[in-house]
């Protein structure tokens, strides 16, 4: 049995005294996508800080692909194919749209000085490469128009979309994605999900942290639930609806029948 | 030889510690309540040294009241800074408060400078300049006011911001700016008193060594820099490891001059890196 | 780019125009200049961490080149990859012990470093005569066959010399800048955390900058003491790094042209204002705040917002 993409491995992590994860364990296989939901201070970005290499855990193991992924600092993790958003949108301030999606690119580029400053024949594919494929990622997330705009002049959602688009110029082969759907409306709600599924149509795996029940349902093959740091629930999506624990740790009555119908 | 000395460095010590204390305070202050990182405090304490000189030296004011008429003028000035220059780096990126700052400092120092010449001069007062002696411990007159009012300024510091409607509010800006300016605080207000206040303890500082050793106008820069140091040490934003941290380093340099008088200011800096090393958070973890 | 081909003939013929004065002594100071704050912008402006004691580079490349000739007499050809090496080499080891904090702590080890070796400098009298510094540090010459022999130690010959290396340096910053590593430069300075989630190392990144621009410094360092024939512990004064910091500051941080413009005007300015001489780092005080305050992108972004509003077409009746 081939490992699984990613695999969390009875991670916890404590700080000051509080338990903010508490041997939460689970699996991610390539081209899935995974929402984790609960209440807020439930664990949830602090599940994402240790994946991605943004925080040490206190016991546990993280593995991508089997292989041992604990220690690493955030850049490597993203070599390895992990590329998160952040709860708060984050992008590049003065950097343009086009210039901030091209950093993503250097995820899987590295050149050295002495390639600068001499030129190389890869170097200039590369680069030439870069301006097609940001093109490309910018048409894909909608922001075309915007290329030359500067990220701190966009919209809220517009900023939204810039950070998924700096991310799949990175090519995650699992991309996780915080809290995407805050802040935007019904319909853009409803192209998110369809740019979601997009992604797990073409190859990759995406984990999210949501609270947008509508988006959770329509969009994923796993639900994990986490409750005080604590995983309470796996399954999916129709089967989560039905669990009691979750339903009275979380959801309230009204959504469990909202799951049904 | 060296155990007899014992209590001597230990005085020595607190006597220069208390008073990196009262500068690192204010600075931390600054940095927890405005999130400013004043290169330029430093020049607070010149000016206490310098000023109360310029007071005792130009019109005959008794020492003991040049001290505190020091501390209001430096305080004063510290609010029409505030006003002038630090409101409005609020909230702009780190960067463009350090270079600003740097660049106030060099200003202030520069205009020191053109008054007063370099010539480095103590501060007259009325003190007696015989040496004193505490059982073990020789000292004069000027170390003993300097040390009780160092310290006792540091006391009145800690009970302000713990006893006192100001000090609480002041806590409350340090802690959550937004809480507080939800809950009604006026932070505008709050933020100038903390600047205005910093200000003055480090000029205080400043009008009590000035006295014990010189004054010049070039003397700012490595008390910035001290203070830097005693807040790397003690936790940015932290009162007590401020306090704590001035007076680990007063001591560390008194006992570094036995080593070596030359290297004692560079006691501070493998201080810094020795915690770098090992406790990049600083020596006190934060609950 | 025709700027820049203007701007280099102006620079080769300098000599032939203004003969070995004082204004051709200021150039040679300005080149100088130029490799420390390009150098300087790479860090502080490109990659945007604030290194202030980047004097300690400049010192550690003078004192290298300076003891090697009066001790072990060896000439500046070996004098200067020396100093490059020697002050790459301590950007290295600062740089593995500085670029895992951030904030004050960064800062303040940085200024410490300086200070550091500046006390050394004053306090090894030994080696090198304490304050009093070292001096009758020559310029080399070179004899080639056909040609005759080129005396460095005259004015037009050192000329050519720190133009040619200021050009390097301000070639190599081009390079880097506009390339990948740019990017990666980029990212460091306006997001850390985003930048390291898709795959940018900022502790790479950083140390590059860091390399190139204590390099930079040790080479400037060594032609310096082979200029002034001098150097003294007052190299490393944090005075040295707050000039380089205006040159790169009000010049424009994030640009190329930015600190080699600021390094000229910063080198000619205060020989012009010599009669307010007293008032000249309030002035450059003045000038450092004022600029952060209201025009944080320097000359070359007041020169752009210029460029801007009059490219705007006047608005008639609509």
């Amino acid at each position: 049995m081939t490992a699984a993409l990613l695999a969390v491995d009875d991670v916890s992590v404590n700080f000051g005294g509080v338990a903010a994860l508490r041997n939460v364990s689970f699996a991610v296989p390539a081209r899935r996508i995974v929402s984790v939901i609960g209440p807020n201070g439930a664990g949830k970005t602090t599940l994402f800080n240790v994946i991605t290499g943004f925080r040490k855990p206190t016991t546990g193991a993280v593995r991508i692909d089997g292989a041992a992924a604990l220690g690493l600092p955030p850049h490597q993790i993203a070599r390895r194919g992990l590329v998160r958003t952040f709860q708060k949108t984050e992008v590049f301030p003065d950097l343009t749209v086009y210039e901030c999606t091209r950093i993503g690119l250097l995820n899987h580029a590295q050149p050295g000085v002495l390639e600068v400053l001499f030129g190389s024949r890869k170097l200039t594919q590369f680069i030439d490469a870069a301006k097609t494929e940001v093109a490309l990622i910018l048409e894909t997330v909608g922001l075309g128009r915007k290329a030359a705009h500067l990220a701190r002049e966009l919209s809220y959602g517009e900023q939204r979309l810039l950070e998924v688009a700096v991310a799949l110029a990175a090519r995650p082969r699992l991309i996780l994605l915080d809290e995407p759907s805050s802040g935007l409306n019904a319909e853009e709600s409803l192209r998110l999900a369809d740019l979601i599924r997009r992604l797990r149509d073409q190859g990759m795996s995406v984990m999210l942290i949501e609270h947008n029940m509508n988006v959770v349902m329509s969009v994923s093959d796993t639900v994990v639930v986490l409750h005080h740091g604590e995983k309470i629930a796996e399954g999916r999506p129709a089967d989560i609806g039905r669990d009691a624990a979750v339903v009275s740790a979380y959801l309230g009555r009204d959504w469990g029948q909202d799951a049904a119908g | 030889m060296m155990l007899e000395l014992l209590p001597q460095f230990i005085f020595n010590g607190l006597l220069i510690g208390a008073s990196y204390a009262l500068v690192a305070v204010g600075l931390t202050m600054i940095f927890g309540i405005m999130n400013i990182a004043n290169f330029a405090h430093g020049e607070f304490y010149m000016l206490g040294g310098c000023i109360a000189f310029y007071l005792i030296d130009a019109f005959g004011i008794n020492y003991l009241l040049a001290v505190p008429l020091t501390v209001v003028i430096v305080g004063a000035l510290g609010l029409v800074l505030e006003r002038l220059i630090f409101r409005r780096l609020r909230g702009k990126p780190a960067v463009s408060s350090v270079l600003a700052t740097i660049g106030l400092g060099l200003v202030v120092q520069n205009t020191a400078l053109a008054f007063w010449g370099p010539q480095p001069r103590p501060i007259p007062t009325s003190f007696s300049r015989l040496p004193v002696q505490l059982g073990p411990i020789f000292t004069t007159e000027a170390r003993i006011f300097a040390v009780a009012v160092t310290v006792g300024a540091l006391v009145l510091v800690h009970l302000f911001l713990n006893r006192t409607l100001w000090g609480t509010a002041m806590r409350a800006t340090f802690q959550q700016a937004e809480a507080a300016a939800l809950a009604a605080i006026p932070i505008d207000r709050v933020q100038t008193m903390t600047f205005a206040l910093g200000a003055a303890l480090a000029a205080l500082g400043g009008a009590l060594l000035g006295a014990i050793f010189f004054v010049h106008p070039t003397m700012g820069g490595t008390e910035t820099l001290k203070a830097f140091i005693v807040v790397i040490l003690g936790g940015l934003g932290s009162i007590p490891g401020s306090m704590v941290g001035g007076l680990i380093l007063g001591l560390a340099e008194s006992f570094g001059t036995v080593v070596s008088s030359a290297y004692k200011d560079a006691m501070g800096f493998a201080l810094v890196i020795f915690v770098l090393i090992y406790r990049p958070d600083g020596l006190f973890k934060r609950s | 780019m025709a700027a820049w081909a203007v701007l280099l003939v102006a620079l080769l013929s300098a000599p032939v125009v203004l003969g070995e004065g004082y204004e051709l002594h200021l150039l040679i100071v300005s080149a100088i200049f130029v490799m420390l704050s390009s150098g300087l912008s790479l860090i502080v402006g490109h990659a945007g961490l604030l290194s202030l004691g980047h004097a300690a580079f400049f010192g550690l490349g003078a004192y290298t080149s300076a003891l090697l000739y009066l001790r072990l007499g060896v000439p500046m050809w070996g004098g200067l990859p020396a100093a490059a090496l020697v002050s790459g080499g301590a950007a290295y080891l600062i740089g593995l012990l500085v670029l895992k904090v951030r904030g004050h702590r960064f800062i303040i080890t940085t200024i410490a470093f300086a200070e550091i070796a500046r006390l050394v400098a004053v306090n090894t009298v030994d080696l090198t005569r304490g304050q009093m510094g070292l001096a009758g540090i020559q310029a080399p010459t070179i004899t080639v066959p056909g040609l005759g022999t080129l005396d460095f130690g005259a004015k037009t010959e050192f000329y050519y010399l720190t133009l040619a290396f200021a050009a390097i340096c301000v070639w190599t910053v081009a390079r880097i800048v506009r390339s990948p590593i740019g990017w990666g430069l980029a990212a460091v300075r306006e997001n850390e955390n985003l930048g390291e989630s898709v795959g940018v190392s900022a502790y790479r990144h950083s140390m590059i900058a860091f390399l190139v621009g204590g390099a930079f410094a040790g080479i400037a360092g060594s032609l310096h003491a082979h200029y002034m024939n001098f150097v003294s512990p007052d190299l490393f004064l944090f005075s040295y790094t707050t000039t380089m910091l205006v040159m790169v500051v009000i010049g424009g941080r994030t640009t190329i042209a930015g600190p080699v413009i600021g390094a000229v005007v910063f080198t000619f300015l205060p020989e012009y204002l010599r009669f307010v001489h007293q008032y000249r780092l309030i002035v450059l005080g003045a000038i450092l705040l004022i600029t952060v305050m209201l025009c944080p992108g320097g000359f070359v972004e007041l020169w752009e917002r210029w460029r801007r509003r009059a490219a705007v077409p006047a608005v008639g009746a609509s």
